[in-house]
């Protein structure tokens, strides 16, 4: 968007610099001149080289750089002065080149010349090039930029040098449709005045008529789409693009212009549309990208529109892996958006099938002092499918900031939330496994809100069946190694936070429900048995010894197990660099490709089970993707699975978690906050009431890890 | 239905102690809402081409924050925010910018130079109000003689490091080049210390650059 403000802060700032350097300067204004013809290329010099443009732009820059560093020596400034100075040149030779330039001779009376010819235009934006002559002088450049729908006149002032040539590159954005009569009046000092009328005529549109067709049925889809028009590079909205505002309750990017959080050049902004649209556009070249989920290729393709001619486009994102072939299904465990109608189901059913994400947790929010994005209502009745994907209500609360984390809430019958209680988190996880739901944290991936205090209580006493690792495209396994490494099973989870994060799925947990129909029941099964993975492109496959992520390998004695794990991904999403086998937090065996074009990486080995381990997989894509298992459990009869030699180090970091929410329980009671400041907003005086139960449940978290030292020393006789 | 480009969606803090103070003053509102709301959003692209290295931020404000950097700018205090004001705020940014952000070769320090002037956009609100903004900026460096496959680059910021950041990063090669990503970071705690973190590091997986290209697409 262009807007006036930062327009015209842009001016006032390439002004000052044309003030600061002019005393020295060889064509004062080059930097402006070069970036303005960099960005209206196409109404002024459409050939030129733009990498040609784009040298200049960085070797004027750097020039600049080192003339203005106070550090520079002699000789660094002497050289930036030799390279400003051929840089100009070469702008100069450029700008007597262009063949759109219009030349002004400027005398000391106020004259109007003949008009110029009308200027047909693409769009509603345009850019004009003078050569400005005021007698004898210095060469400088202007790049000006006038708004039609901000300024009020038709009349636009542009002041020159008074004495010397001045080239002008003249911007108008916002242009109205048809003819438009327009004056420059150039100003070379207080007296004279050369006025030059010209008009307009805004070419007629031409139309788009898009389709998105599903690769598995062949019909039209939804998609999530990036329209760009390439002669100024800004973004359209599709005809049809859903605004998902109006059901965000005005809470993070309240927009159905999403940006998406994917590492590499697919991270951008894109609309997402339920089905073909038709739209009337400028006539030009288009750039469009259609993404489907990370179980397609991006499809990319520049089309050309003319005017009162239709385009006709369908396109068919390719799926480069069926996941769902081989009984695994995509989730997204943190969805916020308010459902109160079949409308607002129908626009999260649209997103989730544009993303290809087979199942949504939309979850009401809330904290202590109120909810947001309200639900129609919970459980089955209120699922909603729609061509094997599913919309199902679930709940983040409890969910406390600056005391014990976020809590996440999948397939509830209702939503729990009781703020007498608000602190006991355990209230809820109970009351959600008693209406068959499962429960999780939100953000453990980041450790953000404190989560790891409510964690230290809760995984202990088996009360949580997933956590999300895998989050703003960042996979954070630091908090999840812990509590894996002291013998606890947790189930790895992946949520994209929308509205704050960027669009349904881009960050995703498969769970695996085998050749068996899909359906959501089966779904929140096989995350409560653990069989899952996460990522936001790479796909994974591990087995240890036959058993998937989330199941046990139990033994009796220390034998081989064969270890089989396969990282894959497709040159148009992201490609793997590296597949890690972890064991207790540590990689023991890495693979890396050993082509260029190499789309999978392959482990299988064998690995003794010694005294038992958590075992994984992760994957890194060249990309920047990232992908994890939940991991294996291969159990020693007898003894944990834990990280035996670091048992006492991960239950003293516990402890500590315990100590403070003991420590905030204190300070709440005597009237403060967790800063340690005087506060007597709900939160403090909340848990300051509820402070002697929670600490109850600190207390049995202790004895918990009481056992587990003892336990400790007596695998010690066990392990030798 | 209207779009709302005011998106929190990039959201985005800014600078120095002040948020500090504002955090203060923003946390009984804000946390009784919704904590995300705290967090501003940093978006960095970069882009290696065969002779330079573009790296383009995008700082996005949630409207609390906005509040808290729009009184920084209104510096004769009347409620609006004036070009001249916007051009002193932006000419502090980078000269912040200059100090703050630094990028490393194979270990090696390398000059960041602005390619862009910082751009404000206020979002169609001028004055000192509850309204997201956002900020952006742009630097490049030179690639040394040196850089080949293997070569690494890291990109560090203290550029509002008191602050909760969500950051976003992207990297992307010109034709024939490609880069890993090493190690980049999603959420980041603020800090209190002035401390200038890690935004990205990047191996250079391919480098078989089909022209003598810039990194900017």
């Amino acid at each position: 968007m262009k807007t006036m403000v930062c327009v015209a802060a842009l001016a006032v700032v390439s002004l000052g610099r044309v003030c600061m350097a002019q005393d020295a300067d060889p064509l004062p204004g080059a930097i402006a001149m070069v970036e303005a013809l960099q960005q209206r290329q196409a109404y002024v010099c459409e050939d030129v080289d733009r990498e040609q443009l784009d040298a200049l732009r960085h070797d004027l820059r750097e020039a600049e750089h080192f003339l203005r560093k106070a550090s520079a020596d002699d000789q660094e400034k002497k050289a930036a002065r030799e390279q400003r100075g051929a840089a100009a040149k070469k702008l100069s030779e450029l700008l007597q080149t262009c063949p759109r330039v219009q030349a002004i001779r400027m005398t000391d009376q106020t004259v109007t010349m003949a008009p110029l010819p009308p200027v047909n235009l693409p769009g509603d934006a345009a850019a004009f090039l003078f050569r400005v002559e005021n007698g004898d002088g210095p060469v400088r450049c202007l790049a000006p930029v006038f708004d039609l729908s901000v300024d009020a006149g038709m009349d636009f002032t542009i002041n020159v040098a008074e004495k010397g040539t001045t080239w002008v590159l003249a911007a108008l954005d916002r242009i109205p449709q048809g003819r438009t009569s327009l004056e420059f009046e150039f100003t070379g000092n207080g007296s004279s005045q050369t006025t030059v009328p010209f008009e307009t005529v805004t070419m007629a549109h031409g139309m788009l008529d898009l389709r998105v067709l599903s690769d598995d049925s062949g019909q039209p889809t939804p998609a999530m789409i990036r329209l760009v028009w390439k002669t100024d590079g800004s973004e359209l909205r599709p005809a049809n693009a859903l605004d998902f505002g109006l059901l965000f309750d005005k809470q993070g990017s309240a927009s159905g212009l999403r940006r998406t959080q994917i590492p590499g050049k697919l991270g951008a902004t894109y609309w997402c549309i339920p089905g073909p649209f038709r739209m009337a556009l400028a006539p030009g070249e288009y750039e469009v990208t259609v993404l489907r989920g990370v179980e397609h290729a991006p499809v990319r393709d520049t089309i050309q529109v003319e005017p009162n001619q239709t385009v006709e486009r369908s396109y068919r994102p390719q799926r480069w892996v069926n996941m769902a072939k081989l009984g695994w299904y995509s989730g997204d465990d943190h969805v916020h958006t308010q459902i109160l109608s079949d409308g607002d189901a129908g626009m999260v059913m649209s997103w989730i099938q544009a993303e290809d994400v087979r199942l949504a947790n939309v979850v009401k929010m809330g904290d202590i002092y109120r909810t947001w994005f309200e639900q129609r209502g919970f459980g089955k009745s209120f699922r909603v499918e729609d061509k094997g994907y599913v919309v199902s209500p679930g709940q983040e609360c409890p969910r406390t900031h600056e005391q014990l984390g976020h809590t996440l809430a999948m397939n509830i019958t209702h939503m729990v939330r009781d703020t007498e209680q608000y602190y006991l988190y355990d209230t809820v996880f109970d009351e959600v496994h008693r209406q068959g739901g499962l429960s999780g944290y939100a953000h453990a991936s980041s450790g953000m809100f404190q989560v790891h205090r409510d964690m230290s209580i809760n995984i202990p006493k088996e009360k949580i069946d997933f956590i999300e690792v895998l989050q703003f495209a960042n996979l954070g396994t630091d908090l999840y190694y812990d509590f894996l490494n002291l013998g606890f099973k947790v189930t790895a989870s992946a949520g994209s936070d929308v509205p704050w994060g960027g669009s349904v799925g881009e960050v995703r947990v498969y769970a695996y429900t085998g050749k068996k129909q899909f359906t959501a029941d089966r779904w929140f099964e096989a995350v409560r048995r653990g069989n899952t993975f996460v990522t936001n492109g790479l796909m994974l496959d591990f087995t240890v010894q036959g058993a998937r992520p989330g199941e046990e390998v139990t033994v009796t004695d220390d034998r081989p197990l064969r270890v089989k794990a396969r990282a894959w991904g497709d040159p148009r999403r992201d490609m793997p660099a590296k597949l890690d086998i972890i064991v207790h937090g540590a990689s023991i065996k890495t693979f890396t490709p050993e082509r260029d074009d190499q789309k999978s990486l392959e482990a299988d080995f064998t690995i003794p089970s010694g005294n038992g381990f958590w075992i994984a997989a992760q994957a890194e894509g060249r990309g920047g993707t990232r992908a994890h298992t939940t991991p294996v459990y291969v159990v020693r009869k007898g003894l944990r699975f834990w990280k035996y030699d670091s048992v006492s180090d991960l239950i003293g970091k516990r402890e500590a978690s315990l100590a403070e929410i003991e420590h905030i329980v204190a300070e709440a009671q005597a009237g403060r906050n967790s800063k340690g400041e005087a506060d007597s907003e709900r939160p403090v005086t909340e848990l300051a009431k509820q402070g002697p139960e929670l600490l109850k449940r600190v207390g049995e978290a202790k004895q918990i890890y009481a056992g587990l030292r003892a336990t400790a020393e007596h695998e010690a006789a066990l392990r030798k | 239905m209207r779009i709302n480009y005011l998106s929190p969606c990039h959201r985005l803090f800014m600078h120095c102690g002040w948020f500090a103070v504002m955090a203060c003053f923003a946390a009984p509102c804000a946390l009784a809402h919704t904590s995300l709301e705290r967090y501003a959003r940093e978006s960095v692209c970069i882009s290696v081409g065969a002779g330079n290295i573009d790296v383009r931020i995008q700082f996005s404000f949630p409207a609390v924050l906005s509040l808290a950097e729009r009184k920084l700018m209104d510096q004769d205090g009347d409620g609006k925010i004036s070009k001249t004001e916007i051009v002193a705020y932006l000419n502090g940014v980078q000269a912040r910018a200059e100090q703050l952000l630094r990028m490393s070769i194979d270990g090696q320090a390398v000059p960041l130079i602005a390619l862009e002037d910082p751009v404000l956009d206020l979002q169609d609100a001028p004055g000192v109000e509850a309204h997201p903004h956002e900020l952006r900026l742009a630097c490049f460096a030179r690639v040394p003689k040196t850089f080949g496959v293997g070569s690494t680059v890291a990109l560090d910021s203290g550029l509002w490091t008191d602050a909760p950041l969500m950051v976003a990063v992207s990297t992307e090669g010109a034709d024939g080049i490609r880069l890993h990503t090493v190690g980049t970071q999603g959420l980041r705690q603020p800090s209190t210390s002035g401390s200038i973190f890690r935004i990205i590091e990047a191996r250079c997986a391919q480098w078989e650059p089909a022209s003598n290209t810039n990194g900017s697409k």
